[in-house]
């Protein structure tokens, strides 16, 4: 888990530099006394950046993916762009209808914060905002996702952070062992020999 | 029309091939190694080997989108009816298959499509499994008087199957079978620790199945003559769709057009749609083709002794359909009224899953570009395997592999322990998936409709083709058939699948200008020629006369082969 200076720094980072951390701090800020302000909870135009999650959404993704994969002795989420990779993926990749489901879940948790901490989501403890994810966690997959029907947000955030720290050169590389030229195919050989999961299926 | 054209004896050439795919490919080498001037026309853009392969080196990270995942927006624009595989489209390799906005065509019934315009054509994108046919499949229509007889049998293509594997390379195992002859094959490919349980115990419960490697036009020792062009040993990436530098499974571009350049025999001319084939009434031959380029759309003739059509099975026949003339007012040889008909294709999309418990000390190294294959076992000719409810018969292809990151996607729990499952293989799991034979029907069958114009401003095709009882009931079966097999290997939670198919979903559109030992009742002769235009051969799938289960292009390399060959004497003889 990382620390609130830690946080600012991030968030001014995923925001791809274009505020400093001292705007994010006020951003923060802002999250907490006002939090439905519309230029901190409106949806960020769409055009020249490209971005789609607005500053608080960007914060709390970014907790989210803190906790979903940590830092250890390897990188975690953070440390290979993981909010940056979800928020382009939701301007440039997805439609409407799955940009609607994460807008819609954050939103619960904004109001949930709120409700239960009286605060935003990225300035709860740690353990605070993992109790929220858990209880997410459970109702996401309390029952398997039928074909065609639309994921709970929390899940697809779940697979968002997956996807994007697993396809990143530090995720493929030091958490998977990735070839992209291994040689000759061997078909039968013991796991101990090729040590971790392949990175490329 | 024929403004600006250089002067003719420059557009004059002893042999002219239309497509520069894999058959177009192979027609261009044997003809120009046996000494044909060759011209050989390519709708699409020019594209060579290893330098155009523009994604060939790219890391999942290095796509816009991770492991090149192509937006829906994009998809619904430029891709809606690519996208129906369910794996040709993706940033990986889109550049190797239109755009439906730009070449449209209708379905009065649900008809997949999925080509590209590009040299080289499908041989970069191609599954490349590579089986012979065998005299099961050439006998079937005259035994049971489905269509016409095919006018060979195996004996006249096996020399020419030697032909085609020796020099593209096929790796194999041999295994005796009657119903799926023997090759020149380079070692077989591995089973992995699963696949070897489920061929003990598959084999052992039902005698007349069995499980091989898949036999795959992939280099595992390279011959001389291979290394020689640039070809090399597979590296196991399972990229192939991207093109392979290493040329290590055979496609026009790193083989094929390699060798007919360098007999300097070869002209290879890019964006150029052949949009008519011209014919000389009085000589009873056609003469040459008209070309539009495809970017000026200037037209220009051009003239050879010998044509051949090689631009895939519905092109190959709309450029016929689209050749009137007062001899062939309903399209180019055509007197039959058979050109277009007899649509088919490898009805596929049916098999059954299940989960393997155990071999978790297991792995492999590298990702094989090949599965497992289960030869046909129905309706092999003795009472044992005749089946009362269809004809014909189909193989499964399939495999075993271990679950990777993405499972962790469904299942519930985040933080330090996902993390330490990302590094963890996950179970095995297990799948096969049939492809059945689908019977020639007449009124299966493709049109020119003027009324759709392609990005070219050319006519377009009309499909009306369907899936009928016979091929409905054999689905059943090939559903049933692949649950017993996994059950009876010992795996758990088995789930049968017979997901919708529309057909063209195989990629192996074949028929539409059958061979046939009469005139009356088909389009081309035994070597596969128009038998009204005995200069004219075609030779990808538009000539078959029926489809068997196994995936055809070996057969098309064969008879091209084969055609070329004969191409080649008759022109000596001076009977062209």
């Amino acid at each position: 888990m990382m620390d609130r200076r830690e946080l600012l720094h991030r968030i001014s980072m995923t925001l791809g530099g274009v505020i400093t951390a001292s705007a994010a701090s006020g951003i923060l800020a802002g999250c907490v006394a006002t939090p439905a302000t519309p230029e901190l909870d409106g949806p960020t135009p769409m055009g020249a950046t490209g971005n789609f999650l607005t500053p608080l959404e960007m914060a709390t993704i970014t907790s989210m993916a803190d906790h979903i994969i940590p830092k250890t002795d390897t990188p975690g989420a953070l440390d290979v762009g993981v909010p940056a990779f979800i928020d382009r993926m939701l301007a440039g990749f997805y439609t409407d209808k799955e940009r609607g489901i994460i807008r819609a879940g954050l939103t619960t948790v904004a109001t949930d914060a709120r409700a239960k901490h009286g605060a935003a989501f990225p300035t709860l403890t740690a353990d605070q905002q993992v109790e929220m994810m858990k209880g997410y966690d459970r109702v996401a997959y309390a029952a398997p996702l039928a074909p065609g029907s639309d994921p709970h947000f929390f899940r697809f955030i779940k697979e968002l952070t997956i996807t994007g720290f697993c396809t990143s050169e530090a995720g493929a590389t030091k958490l998977m062992r990735y070839e992209q030229t291994p040689g000759p195919f061997r078909g039968d050989v013991p796991l101990k020999e090729i040590g971790k999961v392949w990175a490329l299926g | 029309m024929t403004l600006d054209q250089a002067p003719r004896e420059e557009r004059t050439f002893d042999a002219i091939v239309v497509g520069s795919g894999l058959t177009g490919g192979w027609a261009a080498k044997d003809l120009c190694e046996k000494g044909l001037k060759t011209l050989v026309l390519e709708r699409g853009r020019k594209v060579e080997h290893g330098k155009d392969y523009t994604t060939f080196a790219k890391n999942p990270w290095d796509f816009r989108y991770p492991n090149g995942r192509t937006p829906q927006d994009e998809i619904d624009k430029h891709y809606y009816k690519q996208i129906r595989t369910g794996y040709t489209v993706n940033d990986q390799w889109n550049h190797w298959f239109v755009k439906d906005d730009e070449h449209p065509y209708t379905e009065v019934s649900r008809f997949d499509w999925i080509r590209g315009y590009h040299v080289g054509g499908r041989s970069i994108t191609w599954g490349r499994q590579s089986y012979r046919w065998s005299d099961l499949d050439f006998e079937a229509n005259a035994k049971e008087g489905v269509g016409v007889d095919w006018p060979i049998r195996y004996a006249d293509l096996a020399p020419w199957y030697d032909h085609v594997e020796r020099w593209m390379g096929v790796s194999g195992s041999k295994e005796g079978l009657p119903q799926l002859p023997d090759g020149i094959f380079q070692p077989p490919m591995d089973f992995n620790a699963p696949e070897k349980a489920m061929k003990a115990k598959v084999e052992g419960r039902f005698p007349e199945r069995r499980i091989t490697i898949g036999r795959t036009a992939h280099l595992t020792k390279p011959t001389d003559e291979q290394m020689k062009i640039g070809r090399g040993t597979c590296q196991s990436r399972n990229l192939c769709m991207r093109g392979c530098s290493f040329g290590a499974y055979f496609s026009s571009n790193g083989a094929s057009l390699v060798a007919a350049d360098h007999t300097g025999n070869l002209t290879l001319q890019p964006d150029s749609i052949v949009t008519e084939i011209i014919f000389d009434a009085k000589l009873n031959k056609a003469t040459g083709v008209r070309v539009q380029d495809a970017k000026t759309k200037t037209v220009t003739e051009y003239y050879a002794k010998v044509i051949f059509l090689c631009a895939s099975t519905l092109n190959s026949t709309w450029l016929m359909l689209n050749s009137k003339s007062d001899r062939f007012p309903n399209g180019f040889g055509n007197d039959s009224d058979e050109l277009g008909r007899n649509v088919m294709d490898h009805h596929l999309g049916v098999g059954a899953q299940a989960d393997v418990e155990g071999y978790d000390d297991r792995y492999y190294s590298g990702r094989r570009p090949n599965g497992i294959y289960i030869p046909r076992f129905r309706n092999l000719g003795d009472g044992g395997t005749k089946r009362g409810d269809f004809t014909r018969g189909y193989g499964y292809q399939g495999g075993a592999s271990r679950t990777g990151w993405q499972r962790l996607v469904a299942e519930m729990g985040f933080g330090k322990e996902l993390k330490d499952d990302i590094s963890e293989p996950g179970p095995w799991t297990v799948g096969i998936g049939g492809f059945g034979e689908m019977l020639p029907y007449r009124d299966n069958r493709v049109t020119m409709n003027p009324d759709v114009k392609d990005i070219d401003g050319l006519p377009t095709l009309k499909f009306d083709v369907t899936i009928r009882q016979n091929e409905l009931n054999m689905r059943k079966d090939m559903q049933a058939s692949a649950e017993e097999m996994l059950a009876a290997s010992g795996f758990k939670n088995v789930r049968g699948f017979d997901r919708p198919y529309g057909v063209g979903l195989g990629i192996h559109e074949m028929g539409t200008a059958r061979m046939g030992r009469d005139a009356k009742t088909s389009v081309l002769d035994g070597w596969g020629r128009v038998h009204a235009a005995t200069n004219v051969y075609v030779t990808d799938g538009s000539f078959m006369t029926s489809a068997a289960c196994v995936n055809p292009s070996l057969t098309y390399l064969a008879v091209t082969a084969r055609a070329a060959d004969h191409a080649a004497n008759a022109l000596k003889r001076g009977e062209l």
